[in-house]
This record gives C-alpha cells, sequence and structure tokens, in this order.
C-alpha cells in the first residue's frame, strides 16, 4: 500500500476538498433560483395563492392547455396557476400522494381512477355538485360514469378520445379497392387489410394493411376483446370477463397476424417505425393503411404530413357482432385534486374556469377532439380543426363506449392482461393463456374480498 | 514474445476495441445527422451535412428534455454526495482503525454485511422513511445519506489507514495532539490519494445512478440526468433516433471528461478496492 | 507496546488485554456517530419496516393492515414472480462465468507488452464509465430490429454463412424445409423476440466489465515473475502456466468478483427497465423490475417488501455458501 502513496498523484488536497464543499453548497443555497411567476406579460405574481398543476401534454396539445391556463391567471389577482409538465404522470402523482407530497391538480387517463378512488388518493369534488356547478347533464353519458364512479364526484372531464378507424385512401386506389368504402365487418377488415399488404423482393413486410399491434401504445391491445362483443368488467357482479368466447375470438384474431405474416417479419417492420409526432409515423410514411386511432391523430396528420389532408377517411371501427361502433373504446383525460392537496379551495375555483364551455372548447379544438359537454356550440363544429369532428361528436356521446374498468385491481389486472396478451402474442394457446390470466384475478379478487372482510370485522 | 503472438493480442485486442468503442462512436456518428438520414437504409457512415443544430440545439431547447436544468440537479447531488462520503467515512474509519472501543469489532461487522444488502432490498421501506423525513419532492434522499457514512468507502479508507505505521500517530499523540488533531493534521494529508478514490467514486456512482432517483424523484424539476434520458426515451409517442443519440452523448460527455482528467486516480482507486 | 498510547495495530475483533480508556471510548464514539446514527436510520429502520410491511396489507395511502403470511403465500402462487426469480437466476449463471472468462482473458491481453496497451486499457475501460441508461438507450439503437446496425451487419454474413451451410445440408441429402431455413438465415429481431432479449441483456452486460478487468489487471501484475520463470524452467506450457500460476496467484481477486457479480445480479434493473421494460413476454423481467413494479407502480408494499425480504435471504444464503466454498480454491498468500 506503501508504494501507492506515492504513486499518486497528489491533486486533491484538504484545500480543494473543503472549496468543493464549500461550492456545492453554495450551488444548492444559491445557486437555487429563486421561483419567480410570472403572468404572460411579464408582470411578476405577489401574493397569490399558487395552485401546482401537473399535466402530461405535451407540444401544441401542452400549449393548447397553457392558453387556458394563462388565461385564469390574468382573469383574476388571488390565484395563480403553476403548470408542471410530468411524463410518466400516472405513476408519479400516485407516489407523490403516497409522499405527502402531492400537486393542487393533476390530469389523469380514465384508466387510472379506478386505482387512485379506490386508494382515496382523490378528493371528492361532491361540493361542485352541490353547488349546481355540474350535473349529471353536464358531461356526456360515459365520461360522467368516469368522473362519478362510486357515488361520489372524483374529477371532471377535460378531453375525450374515443377511437375510431383511419384509413388511407391513397393506398386504397393503388390496392384496387373502392376509398369511400371502409371495412364493414372484422372478416371484411381483414380481407381488405390483405390486399393492402405488400412485400418487398426479399420476402420482408413493405406496407401492411392492418395490424392490431398498431399504435404500439401498450393497452391498446388488451382491449381488442370489446370489439368482439366482451365487455371486459361486469358492473353488476364486479368480476372480470377475461376468458369469455368473445375474447377467445378477438385474441385467435389478434394471434392470426403473427401466423399470416411471421412474428420475426412483423417485429422487424415495426422496429423501423418512426416516432409517433413525425413525418416518419408509419400512417403517415405510408406504411400502414389502415390503423385504430384517436381524434387527436388529426392533430398530427395536419403537423406532420399535410399533404395527407383529404387523402384519408375515418369511421367507426368495425366489430365482429354488429355494426360498426356497436362497442368504442373510450378513454379520456380528466381533472382531478389528489388527497393531500394544500390548496383544495383554489383548486376548486380553477377547475370551475376550467370547465366552462369556452375554455373546454378552446382546448378540444386546438388538441382536434371532441367536446367532453353535452352542449356543444355551432363554432365548435365549424371551427374544430379535425375534418371528422361530427363523426367524433357522434361516437362519443354514443351509449356504446367502453371504458377501462373502475376498479381497485385495475392496474395489476392490467399488467396481468398486457403479458398475457404478449404470451399469446409470442404464439402460445389463446385458451390456456386467457384461462390462466382468469384464473389469476379471480384469486386476487378473492383475496381482496378477505381483506375488506377482514378490515370490516376489525373496526368497530 | 514472439511477433506472431504479438499480431494475435493486437487482432484480439482490436475486435475487443470495436465492440467497446464502435457503440459510442455509431451514437455520436447518429447525433449529427438528420431525421431521415438517421433512419436510412442502408445507413449513411458520414453524415452530410452536419446537423448540430437539428440535432443538438434541438436537444438542449427542447421543453421535454430541460438539459441545463438536469445536468444542474445532477451536478449539485454528485458533488454533494462525494463530499458527504469524503467526510463522514473518512472520520468513522478513522474510528475503526485508529481508536479502540468497545463496540467497534460489533460495527465493522455490520458494516461489511451491509456491503452485502443491494439496494433494492431496502428501496422500498427506504421510501417509507424519506416519507416520513418529509424528503420526498427533494433531491435529499439522494445525497443526504452519504454524509452519514457509506460502508464501501469506510472500508476503502480503513484498509488504507491500517497500512499507516502507528508510531506516526503516537508520536503526535504523545505530543498532546487530540483525536481530532490527528485525524486531521496526519491522516487526512497522508490519504489524500484514497481520499481522491472516494470522492471520484462517489461522484460517478451518483452521476450514473438511475433507481435511485427514479425511486425517489417526483418533481420534474428535480430530475437527473439519467432519469431524464429515459423519459425522453419513453415519453408517449417517442423520441427520434438521432436527437436520443444526441441527448446520450451530452449525458456521457462529462463522465468521459473527467476520466481523461483524473484517469490515474480512477485505475488506480479500481485496482485497490479489488485486492482487499 | 508502549503504554499509554490507546493505538492498537491488531486487527478488530481481537481482544487485547489493555482496558479501553473512557477517552477513547467517547472519541471512537463520537467520530463513528455518523455512521451509527447512518446504520439506524437507513438501515435498521428500513430493515425492521420491511419486515413488519412484509406482514401487512399496505398501499401507503392508507394504514397497513397485518394479513399474516399472505403476501408470503402470494408470491407462492405469483407466476410473475417465478419468472423473476428464474430470469435472475438465469442471468446470474450465464453471466457470471461469461463475464469471469471474458474480463480474465482481457486483462491477460492487456497484460501483454504491446505498443499501443495504454490506449487499448483506456477502450475497454471507457463503456463501464456509461451510466447504464445511456448504454441502453445506445444499444437499443444499436439492435433496432429493422434500422439497427448489428442486424445490417450481420446480415450479409449469415446469408452467406447460411448458403453455404444449405448447399452442404442439401449435400449431405438434408430434407428441404432445413435447407431452405438454412437459405434464409438472418439475423432475429433481437430484444422483440421473447428468446432472444434475455440473451442479449447477458451479452451486453460484458460491455460493461471494464472496471472487473482492471481489478483483474492488477491482479495479475501483483504475481512475482519468479513464479512464471520457474514454472517455465520446468517445462510448464502457456496453458499450464495459466492452471498452476495465474489462476491460483489470482483466486483472492476471482472470489472478490465473484461475490460482487452474486449481488450485483440481483440488482440488475437499469438496463432491462430502459431496454425492454421486462419484456416480450416477461422474458426480461427481472428480480429487482419486478419489486419496483409491485412497490413503486402499482402501490403494493406488502408483497413488495416480501419480495425484498426472500431476495435478502437468497443472497445472504449464496454469498455464505460463497464464502465456505472458498476455503477450498481461494489462495491467500
Amino acid at each position: 500500500m506503501a508504494r501507492l502513496h506515492t504513486a499518486f498523484s497528489i491533486w486533491l488536497s484538504r484545500i480543494t476538498a473543503i472549496c468543493v464543499v464549500a461550492g456545492g453548497v453554495a450551488l444548492l443555497v444559491f445557486g437555487d433560483k429563486p421561483t419567480i411567476h410570472q403572468l404572460p406579460n411579464g408582470q411578476v405574481v405577489h401574493n397569490r395563492v399558487v395552485v401546482s398543476y401537473w399535466e402530461n401534454w405535451t407540444d401544441f396539445e401542452g400549449r393548447a392547455m397553457m392558453h387556458v391556463v394563462n388565461a385564469f391567471n390574468m382573469s383574476q389577482n388571488r390565484i395563480y396557476i403553476n403548470t408542471v409538465q410530468v411524463s410518466d404522470l400516472d405513476i408519479k402523482a400516485l407516489i407523490a400522494v403516497a409522499g405527502h407530497d402531492p400537486p393542487d391538480i393533476v390530469t389523469l387517463w380514465s384508466r387510472d381512477m379506478g386505482e387512485y378512488v379506490a386508494n382515496r388518493a382523490l378528493t371528492p369534488l361532491d361540493v361542485l355538485e352541490k353547488q349546481g356547478v355540474v350535473s349529471r347533464r353536464t358531461f356526456v353519458p360515459y365520461v360522467w360514469r368516469l368522473c362519478k364512479p362510486f357515488h361520489h364526484l372524483y374529477a371532471l372531464g377535460a378531453t375525450p378520445e374515443t377511437c375510431a378507424l383511419y384509413w388511407n385512401k391513397n393506398l386504397f386506389i393503388k390496392a384496387g379497392l373502392n376509398p369511400d368504402q371502409p371495412p364493414q365487418t372484422i372478416a371484411q377488415l381483414d380481407s381488405m387489410a390483405r390486399r393492402l399488404t405488400l412485400f418487398n423482393s426479399s420476402g420482408g413486410i413493405r406496407q401492411i394493411g392492418f395490424l392490431p399491434t398498431i399504435p404500439d401504445w401498450s393497452g391498446w391491445e388488451i382491449m381488442w376483446g370489446i370489439y368482439f362483443g366482451n365487455h371486459l368488467f361486469n358492473r353488476r357482479t364486479g368480476g372480470y370477463q377475461i376468458n369469455t368466447p368473445q375474447q377467445r375470438a378477438a385474441y385467435r384474431w389478434y394471434q392470426s397476424f403473427t401466423r399470416r405474416y411471421g412474428r420475426a417479419n412483423l417485429e422487424k417492420f415495426q422496429g423501423g417505425f418512426g416516432p409517433f409526432n413525425s413525418p416518419l409515423n408509419p400512417f403517415m410514411s405510408q406504411r400502414v393503411a389502415m390503423e385504430i386511432q384517436g381524434p387527436y391523430f388529426a392533430n398530427f396528420i395536419n403537423q406532420n404530413a399535410p399533404d395527407m389532408k383529404g387523402r384519408y377517411g375515418v369511421a367507426p371501427f368495425p366489430t365482429s357482432f354488429g355494426r360498426p361502433g356497436a362497442a368504442v373504446f373510450g378513454d379520456c383525460d380528466v381533472w382531478a385534486i389528489p388527497r393531500g392537496a394544500r390548496h383544495v379551495k383554489a383548486a376548486l375555483t380553477v377547475l370551475k374556469f376550467f370547465i366552462k364551455q369556452k375554455n373546454i372548447e378552446y382546448l378540444c379544438d386546438k388538441q382536434c377532439k371532441p367536446s367532453p359537454l353535452m352542449k356543444v356550440s355551432r363554432a365548435f363544429i365549424r371551427r374544430n380543426p379535425n375534418p371528422f369532428i361530427k363523426l367524433f361528436e357522434k361516437v362519443t356521446k354514443s351509449p356504446n363506449v367502453q371504458l377501462a374498468p373502475m376498479d381497485i385491481l385495475w392496474s395489476r389486472v392490467y399488467s396481468e392482461l398486457h403479458s398475457c396478451v404478449q404470451h399469446i402474442w409470442a404464439g402460445h394457446s389463446v385458451g390456456r393463456s386467457l384461462a390462466r390470466a382468469q384464473r389469476v384475478v379471480d384469486r386476487w379478487q378473492v383475496n381482496l374480498a378477505m381483506l375488506n372482510a377482514r378490515q370490516r370485522g376489525e373496526r368497530p | 514474445m514472439s511477433t506472431k503472438k504479438k499480431w494475435l493480442v493486437h487482432l484480439a485486442l482490436l475486435l475487443a476495441a470495436v465492440f467497446y468503442v464502435g457503440p459510442l462512436l455509431w451514437m455520436v456518428d447518429t447525433s449529427l445527422k438528420g431525421e431521415h438520414q438517421a433512419m436510412a437504409m442502408p445507413p449513411v457512415w458520414v453524415p452530410h451535412p452536419v446537423r448540430i443544430h437539428k440535432t443538438y440545439y434541438k436537444v438542449v431547447h427542447s421543453p421535454a428534455f430541460d438539459l441545463t436544468l438536469y445536468a444542474r440537479n445532477t451536478l449539485i447531488i454528485a458533488i454533494l454526495a462525494a463530499a458527504g462520503s469524503v467526510l463522514s467515512s473518512s472520520l468513522v474509519a478513522y474510528s475503526l482503525a485508529k481508536i479502540r472501543w468497545h463496540g467497534r469489532g460489533v460495527l465493522l461487522s455490520v458494516m461489511l454485511a451491509s456491503m452485502m444488502i443491494p439496494f433494492p432490498v431496502l428501496m422500498i421501506p427506504l421510501f417509507c422513511v424519506f416519507r416520513n423525513l418529509g424528503w420526498i419532492g427533494t433531491s435529499l434522499p439522494l445525497w443526504a445519506p452519504a454524509f452519514f457514512g457509506v460502508p464501501f468507502f469506510i472500508f476503502l479508507l480503513r484498509q488504507f489507514y491500517l497500512t499507516i505505521p502507528r508510531e506516526l500517530s503516537e508520536a503526535a499523540f504523545l505530543d498532546g495532539c487530540s483525536h481530532f488533531g490527528i485525524w486531521w493534521r496526519i491522516m487526512l494529508p497522508l490519504t489524500r490519494p484514497a481520499l481522491a478514490v472516494v470522492a471520484l467514486f462517489a461522484f460517478v456512482a451518483s452521476w450514473n445512478n438511475f433507481l435511485g432517483p427514479l425511486v425517489y424523484l417526483t418533481h420534474q424539476s428535480t430530475f437527473t440526468l439519467s432519469v431524464a434520458l429515459q423519459f425522453y426515451q419513453s415519453r408517449s409517442g417517442g423520441t427520434s433516433y438521432n436527437l436520443l443519440m444526441a441527448a446520450s452523448t451530452l449525458v456521457i460527455l462529462p463522465i468521459v471528461v473527467l476520466f481523461f482528467l483524473a484517469q490515474r486516480t480512477f485505475v488506480r482507486g479500481i485496482a485497490t478496492t479489488g485486492l482487499k | 507496546m508502549s503504554r499509554g498510547t490507546p493505538f492498537t495495530t491488531n486487527r478488530a475483533g481481537r481482544r487485547t488485554a489493555e482496558p479501553v480508556r473512557w477517552g477513547d471510548q467517547a472519541a471512537g464514539m463520537l467520530f463513528a456517530a455518523p455512521y451509527l446514527a447512518g446504520v439506524a436510520i437507513f438501515l435498521i429502520l428500513p430493515l425492521g419496516m420491511a419486515v413488519y410491511y412484509s406482514f401487512c396489507h399496505y398501499t401507503m395511502l392508507q394504514p397497513p393492515i397485518w394479513t399474516g403470511l399472505q403476501n408470503y403465500i402470494g408470491l407462492l402462487h405469483d407466476q410473475s414472480f417465478r419468472t423473476a426469480l428464474i430470469n435472475t437466476i438465469v442471468y446470474a449463471a450465464a453471466s457470471l462465468p461469461l463475464t469471469l472468462v471474458m474480463s480474465l482473458g482481457l486483462a491477460i491481453l492487456l497484460n501483454c507488452p504491446i505498443r499501443g496497451q495504454a490506449v487499448y486499457r483506456t477502450i475497454i475501460f471507457l463503456p463501464s464509465l456509461v451510466p447504464l441508461v445511456a448504454a441502453g438507450v445506445i444499444w437499443g439503437w444499436l439492435l433496432n430490429s429493422d434500422k439497427g446496425l448489428v442486424s445490417y451487419l450481420l446480415a450479409p454474413v449469415l446469408h452467406t454463412a447460411g448458403g453455404l451451410l444449405a448447399a452442404a445440408a442439401s449435400w449431405a441429402g438434408a430434407g428441404r424445409d432445413t435447407v431452405t431455413a438454412l437459405q434464409r438465415l438472418a439475423p432475429p429481431v433481437w430484444l422483440a423476440d421473447p428468446h432472444w432479449a434475455m440473451p442479449v441483456i447477458i451479452f451486453l452486460g460484458l460491455w460493461s466489465i471494464g472496471q472487473t478487468v482492471v481489478i483483474f489487471l492488477a491482479g495479475l501484475q501483483d504475481i512475482p515473475h519468479e513464479l512464471y520463470e520457474a514454472a517455465e524452467l520446468d517445462g510448464a506450457g502457456a496453458l499450464q502456466r495459466l492452471r498452476h500460476v495465474t489462476l491460483p496467484m489470482l483466486s483472492p481477486v476471482i472470489f472478490f468478483n465473484l461475490i460482487m457479480g452474486i449481488i450485483g445480479s440481483w440488482q440488475v434493473f437499469d438496463l432491462p427497465y430502459v431496454m425492454t421494460q421486462g419484456g416480450p413476454d416477461k422474458s426480461t423481467l427481472f428480480y429487482s423490475m419486478y419489486v419496483f413494479s409491485a412497490g413503486m407502480e402499482q402501490l403494493r408494499m406488502g408483497p413488495a417488501c416480501a419480495m425484498a425480504m426472500v431476495q435478502l435471504f437468497i443472497i445472504l444464503l449464496l454469498t455464505a455458501l460463497a464464502f465456505w466454498s472458498a476455503k477450498r480454491w481461494v489462495h491467500y498468500t
């Protein structure tokens, strides 16, 4: 060891060490710019209640929300909304609530609502209903179901996202199909997809008609059952319906794509896709002819592939059991106040402002989405840059919209189903995979019931 | 060594070098291309034209990836972690190596045992501890524990102290020097190289830490570079590869520079850790 | 031994007849105070909490409810837990020997007196400093199934090799399916293929072994030259010298790296989290990732803590086993 003493170049003396420590502390204490809240006009905010608001929209969607936030900040002088863009918001916000450090307002997805509500991570908003600010008639039916799941109001609808079929008319014409006639049934979808699929000389896929794993946002795949007539969650019995004939049909169909094209071939094809929000998006770069997507997709097409305007169509997605639109997968962004939020009163004031028809319509307009409100102004329909806004308005108000289950176990069931679907995609038996997932979920429900019983028994 | 053998060694090492440095070169290469060129097949080897303003500029000014903020966060945490580790570990190591007291042996064994416990075992309950301390939402969980001594560094420094001849400290003691005086005047100067190793390791470990920030940082404004890079990659809609590679280059660069500045300390430090 | 000074040269744990002076006791505890507090707050307290929560239903949002052994029984039934456990064991079993052999081999090569030695050393060491998140991002791009450089470079190689093999196979009278399969030999889709994702992650572990290489290198340099010269005089070849001089002399270093490897393989998180998120089909779901997702994503603190306890138990068991076996093969000089 003594050898090492001499071998080392001495570059850190006590003095430098102290300097480093002092520098670090100084950086921490003085380097931290004091947060100055500024209004859009540059005026510095004094003596206002600062409401922290976490949201996860980015780019032009985020800018639309910022416009509404700025409008609020300018409209009065008591409250200031401090917007923070947070990625992976659903998890971060839940942990922040658990860590006793929540924001005052969050944007959530509908699929998180069940877990948040059951874990009592949200502040009930019943007071808004009592004051008559909102009622059953304010929001479209499925959004209201989402906001008031268990006899209490927990959230307010922001922007609905109901899915529909997008198809590329150019590719339809090239394949000799009628560009104005989208598939009416799943069987038609399949046969058209086959004609729209092209291969390159080495046997790889060049263009695909339709693929149930596009878009590759995890979560879509587990909802395919609803287009085959399944209801994942039985609200009456509170049980999950994973291994039903409809589900098996859905996932046999899902798996059939890997057999038709080869799994490796499909993965290779999908690996080459560019990012969603870029001209290299597979739909915009003419590599995918038909795709299931939400209303906002029109916005991204307008931004990234303006020459596609008028060259694509949108229609309700076909179902295996009825006409297109007999079942619709719906999602919705909502605003909520986490439990333990420090400025609940101010947050309520902000929410009241957000859901004013004018503001909601501005937001949904800029995001190319339909309105979550029952009352829709004519100007909104006329102005909305989504060329298919009327269709989406209709779909959103239809009674066939299915939400992710509102259940405490949903996030676990979700990840179980997600791996179950991956298992099926990898080529394993559909029946056995679904049966196993069903068994697993059933056992969780039994355990949960036991736990609830014990909890009730222990409490006087 | 025969010439033939030398060529074989060269060949083997060249292959290894391609494996080790190739990905980094390709990263820089991709980061200089435009989006279409980066995704071109067959690949474009030499970017033309070089697109720094389209990649690095875009990354630095991306609203989703506030690089300067994350770099500052990471730097502050790393410096504090390094300072804390050096300060506390050398104190504790002195106590364990040079002072005789009851319980010293027990503490040493506890410390050695705790080195066998990987972080994932404790990360969940530690979250509850930090929550009760009110540290969630700040970066305290990432550097404050370093001020309470890091077992690995304590052990390293203790081994170092043990090699310092007893006579030195004895003489100082007889001259009326206190333990603190001995630590400050004799031990710290003598162990500078080891302290440098500790500071460097703590800095790099903190800079590269991913799981810790992922678990304990809830506010995006406190994110470190590692976590931010992961979010930049996985944000909904994805990020194009040329931007990702530019971001990666920026995250790696400071560590590479640090390595070339303190190369000897690095290598000696690692060499000594293995010989214990 | 001079009386009146508190210094001892004996190693900790061995008692001496000399009584401890109370001033030393106070100073010793004072100097160790940071770590004493640290042990209490950041080790014993969380361990205690983990033990307690592992017997509870606890979401952090509501107070814990005692459920006895429910969490542990739940683990027995948990398919994902089993998958994570098996994956981690497979990873450790494959990656430990691979890492040791590869880094020892590189160290031996880097120890050869050749030109450019320093450059080679730097190049091989450098990736071990790259944050694993960045490593994951870079390799994710290199291994992209369609636009990845690796597949692009491998495709012609595999095509040629496949063609040759196909020719050989048809000459040998193999079935038509085999021949066409060989003719179509192409790079796999790497991370998107459940069979390939794990091997890829194991292989990528080799990219960051720079530190292990340096440790071996230092160990090699500490072996006295006389031993090799003596072995050469006895007529030992290169392999025999490796077997009878290098390996025994390096055994403490190998042991150190083995222990570190065992602990490290239970910590694998960054690379699979960034590259595959545990997929496809759970093929790269590692133990730490499952603990993380149960605890921090689903707030199931009970099962997460139970898993942590099981993990702790397994690691202590493996380490004890390693220490026990060390008596037989580790030679301290």
